[in-house]
């Protein structure tokens, strides 16, 4: 056994992870699957045997819609005529892009956040002393200094942020001239002078697990049906900047944008609360108490000898989440908040195919076992993913 | 920790009250008003009369001072009426919505829990035999399959199709509750078995469809969870000390894998609380997800204020419980 | 294995019992709403929900009802009044008013479901509550307008002033000639004056209206109507209301009015059956545990679908009943607004043009096998106003390009027209919203969006919920420009019809009824169209009593409407009825019962193989499914 040890060539985390992810046949299959589901969406107009949007034209043109699967139509047609096979194809863009994007996002930020939170919880005067700093140093100016600046920048960067989003909807008035916009404005402004405060005064004592502990409460508590009412008449008001910012920015995928910005607002919640319990946990673990006695600093235990324990379940979370996410653009589309038709993306697809589960029950298969087949890829994939980055498993 | 408790219930205060400016801004900002649909059904209705109405429903103050009314009126319980249904919102939410919806969505966690546990144990102990992977693949299933799918599924295979293909196949009702009251078991109407059993009768379907979900994501965590465990060296350590796998598993294993799952499942009551919008929706329940979806749409804005504010409640609650429970099954974790 | 078998009994059971129809003379009526309150509110100040009213139709027997050939006829009253009986005065008043007058008898074996007679004592009751200060009643323009007079217990007038036509409906919303029963409610009823003696109307309105509510509330929750709270005079009583599942209603023998062959010919027991989601209830249907379904269930590709058109032959009649809603597609006629002026929709050609290039007629087709038919303007053609004589736009993609060629429109590199305005070049991009999640609205959107563009007309797609859509700060601003293009949605056709959907002034009333910032965005006339003659010819129909005049100035009305297009006409719905083979005078018509609804003859509904007399064919107001 030694000395098969000694003489086998030194091998790259990158190839031994390759080398254990290929062993995993299932999680092979779902990252073919995943390769040719992002081809098809990238080579769309070139495989899509029709224009997704065309509309059969002529006399009598309802004899084209509903039609079963043919030879001509390989899925059948909507109920507009349109070829499903190419909606399909051309709706995994969207729907691709949205399932990333948000897993991604929310997956990245609800580390981070559950990270610090873990880390830091009921150490405020490490979280003063900044991540930078090293258990056997005493003092640090520099990177002190640097962490004092960044973490105010960051703190009233946001601060700035928030009043100035409150600034731009009290300005434009939701109802103008109302009174509530006024005392809407005028609280924030109040809470970001006090927030301002605290942090001049009582940022020694913060600590962040609190903080970031009460946010996710907060944004817990906060009903999503209502808030997307909400957002959905402000952005199509002409007189409010912010719609027409997204418009201006984004043009015809605002409400894409708008719709992974949402899922993203309330996406990250779950990551962080399950990375905080986690790293709560982790830190007092031997290896990690070890690894501050060598000095290393403590961006480099929570990133590089916390974080990684975590991945396990992370990866499964994230997994989870994109599918997740197509599945809840398929819900928002129900509601009336998704994409504007015609574009097709699978979620509007089943959605639409619901209303005709008894004229045309072969409209609910395609975007269905599309979403369904790509959450499994997914997650095969995350299993295979789990195993080759865990130095335990057992392969 | 009772200190931690405290302070951690100290803490919701403030938040809940934050919580519950943001919500009722946010109904007070919903496009339209709760008396346009009305005035738009009689055009005949002068500005006026109009005006007269929306005194009647005191909409007619700015929004603060209806906030601090609506808040002080509260926490003396009383939580206005129902503009849709004329009878007081606490009434027709906890009394009428939330024990129906603690049936449906209670069953539906209980199954899932029930399943997941012993299925994922069973799954992550028998890693990459045939059954973890059909387990595997059925969990997987589960959660890649739209609820609503599921559910107009379920109807069209067990109150249709089976029962005209197949005869003697019992027909399942299509929704709803059934029509038998509480008082008919006081009035001898109907035995208590019989009761319950129309009632188990009706909820068959919809806790199927609702618990899939759950189950099939629970499944996956509790294997994921335990796996991760089972390859920590303590574990090793208790193997090479020879004890039994029985005790490695159920005793040293176990209890931290479950660390996760409660997290879940904290995080999961509030929602259970919240009803389930779409399966209430396919099978015609009435519980709380019906409730705040119809309140929103048709504007009755005490009953959508006093759910939500329930639901925050909730929220807040189970995540306190959720971390103290954290503490109660890991050791490692400490709270000052 | 026993406790499954036992379950599976239990469940035969219930169905057993659902499934009785003619076995044993019950009626199961399946509805995908169920109504808050009944009964006991009898202004509807909580509810006007349309099953509401359909299930009153039970309980509660007007004086005068409105049958299915929209004609009134004597139920509790014993002769409707007309000007040649004399019971049915009109006279002139001044200033353009008229005033109106109704003698009605109450019949002498009127009674109440507990045997008390049903006197003027009760008539007073229900306007003494009615005009209590501070009701909040939904129509306050017919409690303001309406008096009346006892002569002695069982004779009374209704006095209207000023008067409208439609006063004289039976049975209409709006204009209900009610009662209600005071040896029941009426106690409870002075202790609420007494309480609201100190209270003022404005200051106090919420207390007030609280105290109302509650009031109503006592006589009609489930809990109260199952407690026997209150009393009916229809012909059925409720006898058990479980809430989220069904309502049930048996015959109450002091009904006067019997049925050809004696009642115990016909239904002896009505249940109405709630689910909520139409596809529940298709699947509730097909099953056979339902024989008929309310106004308010299915809609109208589920009554087409082939799972139950496939099953219907031998068990159900499937009928279309076209209804009076209209769905049109309202446009911006504000020149104030950029958009309008740049693509010209304040000018009646683009307006035709546009028209002409939808293919309505291939719309219905496709889409509804012509079962709701191409609409020409505003009134239905189930409307005793409709003129069917007006100007059509057929679909014509060549007079709608000369049209637009007419107003400088070229097409332009793009194949989107263009033409320059003061010095600008302007595309033909216009916005088309309607309300998101409504699949019928938003597939009709794309297959005109797409003969729009046969003539080079880009469609910009903004739909949006119609929480959102509908909201006061969207549909009545186009003034502000809010939406700058069209709009498609519904209103209905009403039986009351005035004009005011298009009237730019009621000169009966002064009200301006294009919403703008000036008249707080009240009025429906939301695209913004202004024409006086219009405006005269509908004011004065209003305040004719003769109907061949009423009928020659609605005439005139609608050729000037189609002549300058300020909606864009699409079609009339029909609503789908699923009915039991057998189950005969279950009849709706647009305007049965003042609302379309079936069950406004609950006496004579029963099953033929009972013994139940057909007095009414539906095929005679309906369509049905080949």
């Amino acid at each position: 056994m030694a000395t098969q040890a000694v003489k086998a060539k030194p091998r790259t985390f990158a190839s031994l992870f390759w080398r254990r992810l290929k062993r995993h046949r299932m999680a092979m299959a779902g990252l073919v699957v995943i390769v040719l589901l992002i081809l098809m969406a990238i080579l769309a107009p070139w495989i899509a045997p029709y224009d997704p949007t065309a509309q059969p034209t002529g006399e009598d043109v309802g004899q084209y819609y509903f039609n079963p699967p043919s030879r001509e139509h390989l899925l059948g047609t909507d109920d507009l005529g349109r070829d499903v096979l190419s909606r399909i194809i051309y709706g995994s863009r969207i729907s691709l892009l949205v399932g990333f994007a948000v897993a991604f996002s929310s997956v990245i930020l609800g580390t981070i956040m559950g990270t610090l939170a873990g880390y830091f919880s009921g150490r405020p005067l490490r979280f003063y002393l900044g991540p930078l700093r090293r258990e056997r140093e005493g003092f640090y100016p520099w990177g002190f200094a640097l962490w004092r600046v960044l973490s105010w920048f960051l703190y009233y960067g946001a601060l700035y942020q928030v009043l100035s989003i409150a600034w731009t909807l009290a300005e434009d008035g939701v109802r103008a001239g109302s009174v509530g916009s006024y005392l809407g404005f005028g609280l924030t402004l109040a809470l970001v002078l006090w927030a301002a405060w605290y942090g001049l005064k009582g940022q020694i004592r913060l600590d962040l697990d609190v903080a970031i502990s009460r946010l996710i409460d907060f944004m817990l508590t906060i009903p999503t049906l209502p808030l997307l009412l909400v957002l959905s008449a402000l952005l199509r008001d002409p007189g409010v900047k912010v719609g027409q910012w997204a418009q201006g920015v984004f043009g015809d995928a605002a409400s894409v944008f708008i719709i992974i910005t949402i899922l993203v607002l309330f996406g990250w919640l779950g990551t962080a609360r399950l990375v905080r319990g986690n790293i709560l946990s982790l830190r007092e673990q031997d290896y990690a108490t070890a690894a501050q006695a060598l000095g290393a600093a403590d961006a480099r235990i929570m990133f590089r000898h916390l974080v990684p324990n975590t991945i396990a379940p992370l990866i499964v979370q994230a997994t989870l989440q994109i599918g997740g996410a197509i599945l809840v653009e398929a819900a928002l589309s129900f509601l009336g908040f998704g994409i504007q038709p015609p574009v097709a993306t699978w979620g509007n697809m089943l959605t639409n195919a619901q209303e005709y589960i008894f004229t045309a029950p072969w409209l609910a298969l395609p975007p269905g076992f599309m979403i369904f087949i790509t959450v499994l890829a997914f997650n095969y994939l995350g299993d295979g993913l789990r195993d080759a980055l865990d130095p335990r498993s057992r392969l | 920790m009772f200190a931690y408790t405290v302070r951690r219930l100290l803490q919701m205060v403030p938040l809940l009250l934050a919580a519950s400016v943001v919500i009722y801004a946010l109904l007070a900002l919903q496009p339209g008003d709760p008396l346009e649909e009305l005035k738009r059904q009689n055009p005949r209705m002068t500005a006026e009369q109009f005006e007269a109405l929306k005194r009647a429903y005191g909409l007619d103050q700015p929004l603060h001072i209806r906030y601090f009314k609506w808040l002080s009126r509260a926490v003396r319980g009383d939580l206005g009426y129902s503009r849709t249904y004329g009878i007081p919102a606490a009434e027709y939410i906890f009394v009428q919505r939330l024990p129906k919806t603690l049936i449906l969505s209670g069953l539906a966690l209980t199954l899932a829990l029930v399943v997941a546990i012993p299925v994922g144990i069973f799954s992550a102990v028998r890693q990459y035999s045939l059954a973890d992977y059909a387990i595997t693949f059925l969990s997987f299933v589960g959660f890649s399959m739209p609820v609503f799918f599921l559910g107009i599924l379920l109807l069209y295979l067990f109150a249709i199709w089976l029962p005209d293909h197949i005869p003697g196949f019992p027909r399942f009702p299509t929704g709803g509750v059934p029509g038998v009251l509480p008082e008919d078991v006081r009035l001898g109407n109907v035995t208590l078995w019989g009761f319950l059993g129309q009632w188990a009768w009706h909820l068959i379907l919809p806790v199927l469809a609702l618990s899939s979900l759950q189950m099939a994501e629970w499944t996956r965590f509790m294997r994921a969870s335990l796996l991760e465990v089972l390859s920590q060296d303590y574990i090793r350590t208790a193997r090479a000390k020879g004890l039994s796998e029985r005790v490695v598993l159920y005793k040293h294993a176990l209890r931290n894998a479950l660390i996760p799952i409660v997290t879940l499942v904290g995080l999961a009551i509030p929602g259970v609380l919240g009803g389930a919008t779409i399966t209430e929706t396919i099978f015609s329940y009435p519980g709380m997800g019906r409730a705040i979806f119809d309140a929103l749409v048709e504007k009755d804005y005490n009953v959508a204020m006093a759910a939500l504010a329930f639901l925050a409640m909730m929220t807040a609650l189970f995540n306190l419980l959720a971390d103290l429970a954290y503490a109660v099954v890991d050791p490692r974790i400490r709270y000052s | 294995m026993r406790k499954v078998g036992k379950l599976a009994v239990l469940g035969l059971t219930a169905l057993g019992l659902a499934l009785a129809g003619p076995q044993d003379n019950s009626l199961v009526v399946g509805a995908s709403q169920e109504p808050r309150v009944l009964a006991g509110d009898f202004l509807s100040v909580i509810s006007n929900q349309a099953i509401k009213s359909e299930i009153e139709g039970y309980l509660f027997a007007p004086f005068i009802g409105f049958n299915a050939d929209s004609q009134n006829f004597p139920v509790l009253a014993t002769e409707v009044p007309t000007q040649q009986n004399g019971r049915l005065r009109v006279t002139d008043i001044g200033g353009g008013k008229k005033r109106l007058e109704m003698d009605l008898t109450i019949r002498p074996d009127a009674r109440w479901s507990d045997g008390k007679p049903i006197t003027t004592e009760d008539v007073a009751f229900y306007y003494e509550v009615g005009k209590a200060k501070g009701m909040p009643v939904l129509n306050p323009d017919y409690w303001e307008r309406v008096q009346l007079r006892v002569r002695d217990a069982r004779n009374f007038t209704v006095i209207f002033e000023p008067a409208y036509y439609y006063d004289t409906y039976g049975g209409t919303y709006g204009s209900p000639i009610g009662y209600a029963p005071k040896h029941i409610m009426g106690p409870e009823w002075e202790k609420v004056k007494a309480a609201a003696r100190n209270l003022d109307p404005d200051k106090d309105a919420e207390k007030l209206n609280e105290l109302y509510r509650n009031f109503f509330l006592k006589f009609a929750t489930p809990q109260a109507l199952n407690r026997g709270a209150m009393v009916y005079s229809g012909a059925f009583k409720l006898k058990r209301w479980v809430p989220g599942n069904s309502i049930e209603m048996e015959r109450n023998p002091n009904f006067p009015i019997k049925p050809e062959g004696g009642e115990s010919r016909y239904v002896q027991k009505v249940v109405y059956r709630f689910i909520q989601n139409t596809n529940s209830l298709l699947v509730a249907v097909i099953g056979g545990s339902i024989d008929a379904t309310s106004s308010v269930a299915l809609t109208f590709d589920q009554g087409r679908s082939k799972q139950l058109t496939s099953r219907a032959p031998g068990r159900f009649d499937i009928w279309f009943v076209p209804g009076a809603i209209w769905e049109h597609i309202d446009i911006n006629k504000f020149s104030n607004c950029q958009q309008v002026k740049d693509l010209g929709l304040d000018d009646v050609r683009t307006r035709q043009a546009i028209l002409h290039a939808l293919n309505r007629e291939g719309l219905v087709k496709a889409f509804f096998d012509g079962l709701q038919p191409v609409a020409h303007t505003w009134i239905a053609p189930v409307n005793p106003l409709f003129n069917p004589n007006v100007k059509k736009y057929e679909f014509d993609l060549k007079k709608a390009e000369a049209l637009l060629a007419q107003m400088g429109w070229r097409k332009g590199p793009d194949g989107i027209l263009q033409r320059t305005v003061g010095g600008r070049t302007v595309r033909f991009e216009i916005e088309y919203v309607t309300t998101a999640g409504n699949a019928i609205r938003e597939r009709t959107q794309q297959f005109f969006a797409e003969d729009l563009k046969k003539i080079g007309i880009a469609v910009k797609i903004n739909n949006a919920p119609s929480a959102v859509v509908f909201s006061d700060d969207y549909i009545q601003r186009a003034s502000e420009c809010k939406w700058t293009g069209m709009f498609e949605f519904a209103w209905v056709s009403s039986l009351q019809e005035d004009g005011g959907l298009f009237q730019y002034k009621n000169l009966n009333t002064g009200a301006i009824l294009v919403p703008t910032k000036e008249n707080n965005y009240q009025g429906q006339n939301i695209g913004g169209w202004r024409n006086d003659e219009f405006d005269r010819l509908t004011s004065q129909g209003v305040l004719e009593f003769d109907e061949n005049r009423r009928k020659q100035l609605f005439a005139r009305a609608q050729e000037i409407w189609a002549e300058e297009l300020p909606a864009l006409p699409l079609y009339f719905r029909a609503n789908p009825y699923v009915v039991r083979q057998g189950l005969v005078n279950y009849v709706a018509s647009a305007y049965s019962g003042g609302y379309g609804y079936p069950g406004w003859n609950a006496w004579e509904i029963g099953w033929a193989s009972r013994g139940a007399v057909k007095k009414w064919d539906q095929a005679k107001y309906a369509l049905s499914v080949k």
